[in-house]
């Protein structure tokens, strides 16, 4: 259980990377706040989310919100300690200079009123709106942005910090960030960091922020408890007129499924976010409400391509492993109508993700095997995390499949800790089971990229490469996606990772809570529109 | 008797530093890198510097031989310094103070919430051996210690927080905020927590009723025809405690095992929670703290049970 | 019942008065639960000896089109979410119910018979280190030091039962020492010091055979604790991991369908409590029908 929330801490957090960067189109025109009429359109990386609410009648005002999440931050308020959970659990209090945009279509002003991203003169200029007031009454200005960006550098917690000269306060309310060099990532990056209090951190010190928080959200913190919760109190100074609507926010962290699950039809919560598919499954059959993102995790196998010694830089290995999953009846068995099987390594609704390379074909798989050399059957081992009850069901199916067209696999089920150690310094044997979550270029970056997460057991061809350097100067969103479905087919070629299905990131309510948290994947959650039914 | 208990207190000295070789050996033994699930869960793997990390492996002394960390673990141990959390980024010490009177609160309460039906139950399946009564008492308690904890406390969730409605059915409250929530929230885990205890004690105080009640001294106030009552209370009942009070030391430890998983289903931040919490994220500064003062505390209150012996059993001479 | 003959057989070697077995007897057998409870580990140990051959499945045969069936002729207890048989694994998972507690509690009672009888027999120093050492371990509890344990070795049988034995040692070596330090003192062991017979002789011949009947005892009402505690730490996700499978994964891995499957939990739980009981209930019978103090009053 505390495993399994730790499993899913991991998890989350190279998701909740993906995520919070999935606004990185680089739009190097001036934005202006309204862009209605995207926001309405279906594209293609929205398969499938169930937004009713958009629709729905006039919000009320009052209430609390009562909220179960998995698990909390071990800091609430300080900005770079904190933790997996920091930043989710800091959505009703904190605000960046931009947020992200419905449907995984970029970015859109909020504490910023407009910025320009110039790459030929490489600098980021941020308009702050005015009148912006923290919790404890001290103001937004460019003086305090500059401040919130120098302390994440002094804590080596800002991304790409060697692009980065200088940061420039040209007036109270505008701040340029100087670049030397210009990728399309940076923007996405940086402008979705939270802000927050400098005066509040100054006067109070850093050990303070560890349990109090001061930003500019809808609601102020009232109080934290580790590992128990977070209470929040309507912010009646919030910088958008005539919200926010709920009085009060409370938030449960409840590590264990079948407790949270209760908890939800004992009607002591309203929305449960990180709900496994049985439970999922279970509680909409009770009359709950399930809504789902276009967001989520996709399950793949990757082979160790890198190890030399690896049966697995045989290309015909690693089809023969596609060939030899049913991932159609992986995923239903598994996953109770919420997973989709994939084709690649994104969902099929995503960039790239449209295109079928191999379909379940064991008996190809076992000719395959036997063209490769290996008559008699081939040993090999599949390292899987841990899941409850010391099993992980994934890789226990798979490793079936696989049996079957003549590899003889050995599970090696892994602790976190040397899950990730392994996956990290590529010195796993043969096979990993792994979930990941590609999304956008900036994802593509940290997982597959040639500094991604598999680093040191994931081949990435020279071409490859040169594929990847080349999309980070692309500037319009077109563009990039262009660029990742290149990326995405030459893996799926090369199989040099083998996708099983995709789960989509859901919450569960009970009806009567209106908000579209998961339109912006799980990067932010716009509590000033929240209300919920009387 | 004074130089016994200067005694005991001096080797109960020498055991607690033997704990924190155990401790700190058997955490370094650990496989993983703590640092690097930190920085992985702070997303910095990839910007931070390499000299950065270096300065990090510094600052918690990871850089010097085994030995030497070992040397100024316990050094700063003796100034009252328990470390720096490398997941928490804070004092251990802090830290502690946050979860031990957590864990106390429902662990105490479950000690004590075991102690009198056992003693009670045990006394009475003693006295009427082979009736029915006995053997009701005996299959519960049996069942008591056989069912396991984390099963037990689905049933009770399932049972009094879903069905009925009566309990709240996770999370914590301090009994200084609100007592009677605090209370309800108490309930379930402390049944959960205290019932194998009920059991044992019961068991143990059956078996020490029955060896005592075959002794001659009692045959003798049975044959002199003395009531039943003054039997039971004078002779048998004061006699037959002497054994539990070694299981009840015992049950000290108990608090804390039993809290490693009760704290986890229900959602209290207690030193159970954050020990399972440390050890998969490794975070052996606060291992090596969290069982530390697990341990420290279980063996005082041994100490305490084996000086407290020659106050019920006057038998007992310290020399 | 295999296991009380081989007691009974090593007291008659000590005492060889026949009316000592009879009363034996009549104590052990005097309470009727007793009979239930030889009965569900002799079924253990069929089953474990045989599992192989009564499963109508393997442990790890899955089929998906099958996921989360219920009972029926084709799977007499239903299956789990990769369509495995839920009886199979039963019984599979009694063979190392068995496996993990019997290792356990064997080599936990070997190592600390020999740390216990060295420390109570040579005394001073030796005594000191053994001892104090013990004292040590025995100040966390037993849940925490296997899982300390077990988060360094990681999961998998051997593992666990590494983690377990570790954990209780210290309770043997202490009953152990206790009771060579007490035979020791005794007019005939000091009666074979005088004249000349090694240490080894006399801890093998003499004081060995008297401190077996409280070890029996412990070892099996601790064979119960170890079972729970395998299902505990399996729980906690520091357990048996597949090929094997384990009552206690079952359960903790079952925990999660209560509501929608519960069979999955149930049924090995239940397997847990009965095994775990009669472990408790006989060891407690064979105390109270070996204890001198008590066999005349009951």
């Amino acid at each position: 259980m505390s495993k399994k929330k730790y499993v899913w801490l991991v998890c989350m957090f190279l998701i909740m990377i993906a995520l919070l960067v999935a606004g990185c189109s680089g739009n190097n025109k001036e934005t202006t706040p309204n862009n209605e009429n995207e926001k309405d359109l279906n594209l293609p990386g929205n398969n499938g989310s169930n937004n009713e609410e958009i629709t729905a009648d006039e919000p009320v005002y009052g209430g609390t919100l009562r909220v179960i999440v998995a698990s909390g931050p071990t800091a609430i308020g300080h900005p770079t300690e904190g933790g997996v959970a920091r930043i989710a659990a800091g959505f009703p209090g904190v605000e960046s200079l931009l947020g992200l945009m419905d449907d995984n279509q970029g970015l859109e002003p909020l504490l910023a009123e407009s910025w320009l991203e110039d790459p030929d003169n490489m600098t980021i200029t941020f308009k702050l709106r005015e009148g912006v007031k923290f919790h404890d009454g001290s103001e937004l200005t460019a003086e305090v942005v500059k401040w919130n960006f120098e302390f994440f550098k002094s804590k080596s917690r800002l991304r790409y910090v060697d692009y980065l000269d200088e940061i420039e306060v040209k007036d109270k309310y505008t701040v340029v960030f100087h670049l030397n060099n210009w990728v399309n990532l940076i923007l996405g990056e940086w402008s979705v960091m939270g802000l927050y209090s400098q005066k509040a951190i100054e006067e109070n010190g850093e050990d303070w922020a560890y349990t109090h928080l001061v930003g500019t959200g809808p609601f102020k913190l009232e109080k934290f408890t580790r590992d128990v919760g977070a209470n929040w109190i309507k912010n009646e100074d919030y910088w958008q007129e005539g919200q926010p609507y709920l009085d009060r926010v409370e938030y449960y962290y409840i590590p264990e499924q079948s407790t949270a699950s209760m908890m939800m039809e004992a009607g002591e919560a309203d929305i449960w976010t990180a709900a496994d598919a049985l439970n999922t499954s279970r509680l909409a059959e009770k009359g709950f409400v399930v809504q789902k993102s276009w967001a989520g995790q996709e399950t793949v196998i990757i082979p160790n391509t890198l190890d030399p010694n690896s049966p697995f830089q045989d290309k015909r290995l690693r089809e023969a492993v596609e060939y030899a999953l049913d991932k159609q009846a992986l995923a239903a068995a598994l996953g109770y109508g919420l997973f989709e099987p994939i084709d690649t390594i994104v969902s099929r609704g995503m960039p790239g993700g449209d295109k079928q390379f191999r379909s379940y074909d064991p008996e190809k798989a076992r000719q395959l095997l036997q063209e490769a050399g290996y008559t008699d059957g081939l040993p090999i081992s599949i390292i899987a995390q841990v899941g409850s009850g010391g099993r992980n069901e994934i890789a226990e199916a798979v490793a079936g499949y696989l049996n079957e067209v003549g590899f003889k696999v050995e599970l090696d089920i892994a602790d976190a800790g040397r899950f990730l150690e392994e996956v990290w310094n590529g010195n796993w044997k043969d096979l990993a089971v792994a979930v990941t979550a590609t999304t956008n270029l900036a994802s593509m970056h940290i997982w597959w990229g040639p500094q991604g997460i598999f680093v040191g057991g994931l081949r990435r061809p020279d071409e490859f490469v040169d594929m990847f350097r080349a999309s980070l100067q692309l500037r319009t969103k077109a563009e990039q996606d262009q660029a990742m479905a290149e990326m995405v087919h030459f893996i799926a070629e090369e199989a040099l990772v083998i996708p099983v299905y995709h789960e989509p990131v859901r919450l569960i309510h009970n009806g009567k809570v209106h908000t579209d948290y998961l339109r912006q994947g799980q990067g932010r959650w716009k509590f000033n529109e929240v209300w919920i039914e009387k | 008797m004074l130089s016994y208990i200067v005694r005991r207190l001096l080797w109960g000295l020498v055991i607690i530093w033997l704990v924190t070789l155990i401790v700190f050996f058997v955490i370094r033994l650990l496989p993983g890198d703590p640092l690097l699930i930190y920085l992985a869960q702070n997303q910095d793997i990839n910007s931070m510097p390499r000299e950065q990390i270096d300065a990090l492996y510094r600052e918690y002394g990871l850089d010097k031989p085994i030995l030497v960390q070992y040397a100024n673990w316990v050094f700063n141990l003796l100034r009252g310094d328990l470390g720096l959390s490398i997941t928490y980024r804070q004092n251990v010490g802090k830290l502690m103070l946050e979860r031990l009177p957590v864990t106390l609160h429902v662990g105490m309460t479950g000690f004590i919430v075991s102690l009198v039906p056992g003693v009670l139950v045990g006394l009475i399946a003693a006295m009427r051996r082979a009736s029915w009564i006995d053997n009701v008492v005996t299959i519960i308690s049996y069942t008591g210690i056989a069912i396991p904890v984390f099963w037990l406390a689905y049933i009770l969730i399932y049972v009094f927080g879903l069905r009925l409605k009566w309990l709240p059915i996770a999370g914590y409250v301090s009994p200084f905020e609100d007592f009677w929530l605090s209370t309800k929230h108490l309930i379930m885990p402390v049944i959960c927590i205290s019932l194998p205890g009920i059991a044992a004690t019961a068991r143990q105080m059956r078996s020490s009723v029955l060896e005592i009640a075959s002794q001659d001294y009692v045959r003798t106030a049975w044959s002199k025809g003395l009531a039943e009552k003054a039997v039971v209370c004078r002779h048998i009942l004061k006699n037959s405690l002497i054994p539990i009070i070694t299981l009840l030391g015992m049950r000290i430890g108990f608090i804390f095992g039993g809290s490693v998983i009760v704290e986890n289903i229900f959602a209290i931040p207690g030193m159970g929670r954050l020990l399972v919490g440390s050890i998969f994220a490794q975070d052996y500064v606060v291992i090596q703290a969290n069982a530390l003062i697990m341990a420290v505390i279980i063996i005082l209150s041994n100490l305490l049970v084996d000086i407290s012996y020659g106050w019920f059993d006057p038998r007992i001479r310290y020399d | 019942m295999p296991e009380a003959k081989v007691i009974v057989a090593k007291e008659a070697d000590v005492e060889p008065r026949i009316n000592e077995w009879k009363r034996f007897c009549r104590v052990f057998l005097a309470r009727k639960i007793i009979w239930l409870a030889l009965f569900v580990i002799a079924l253990l140990l069929f089953t474990a000896v045989f599992g192989p051959w009564l499963a109508p499945y393997k442990p790890n045969e899955q089929n998906l089109a099958d996921s989360m069936a219920p009972p029926s002729r084709k799977h007499l207890l239903g299956t789990d979410r990769l369509g495995i048989d839920t009886f199979s694994r039963l019984i599979y998972g009694a063979r190392t119910a068995l496996i993990v507690g019997v290792a356990t509690s064997f080599t936990s009672a070997i190592v600390g018979t020999l740390l216990g009888m060295v420390a109570g027999f040579m005394g001073g120093v030796v005594n000191t280190v053994i001892m104090r050492f013990m004292d040590a371990l025995m100040g966390f509890p037993m849940i925490v030091l296997a899982l300390l344990l077990a988060g360094v070795l990681g999961s998998g049988m051997l593992n666990i039962i590494i983690a377990l034995t570790v954990a209780n040692v210290p309770g043997y070596t202490r009953l152990m020492c206790g009771m060579t330090l007490s035979v020791k003192e005794n007019d005939y062991i000091m009666a074979q010091r005088s004249i000349g017979s090694s240490s080894f002789r006399i801890l093998a011949k003499h004081i060995f055979p008297n401190t077996l009947q409280p070890m029996v005892v412990m070892l099996t009402t601790s064979l119960g604790g170890i079972i729970l505690a395998e299902a505990s730490l399996s729980f906690l996700g520091i357990g048996i991991v597949p090929p094997d499978v384990a009552w206690g994964s079952m359960v903790a891995d079952g925990y999660k369908y209560l509501q929608t499957n519960p069979i999955l939990s149930f049924a090995p739980g239940i397997c847990i409590m009965l095994v775990v009981f009669s472990f408790n209930i006989i060891g407690d019978g064979l105390r109270d029908a070996l204890d001198p103090r008590l066999r005349g009053t009951l």
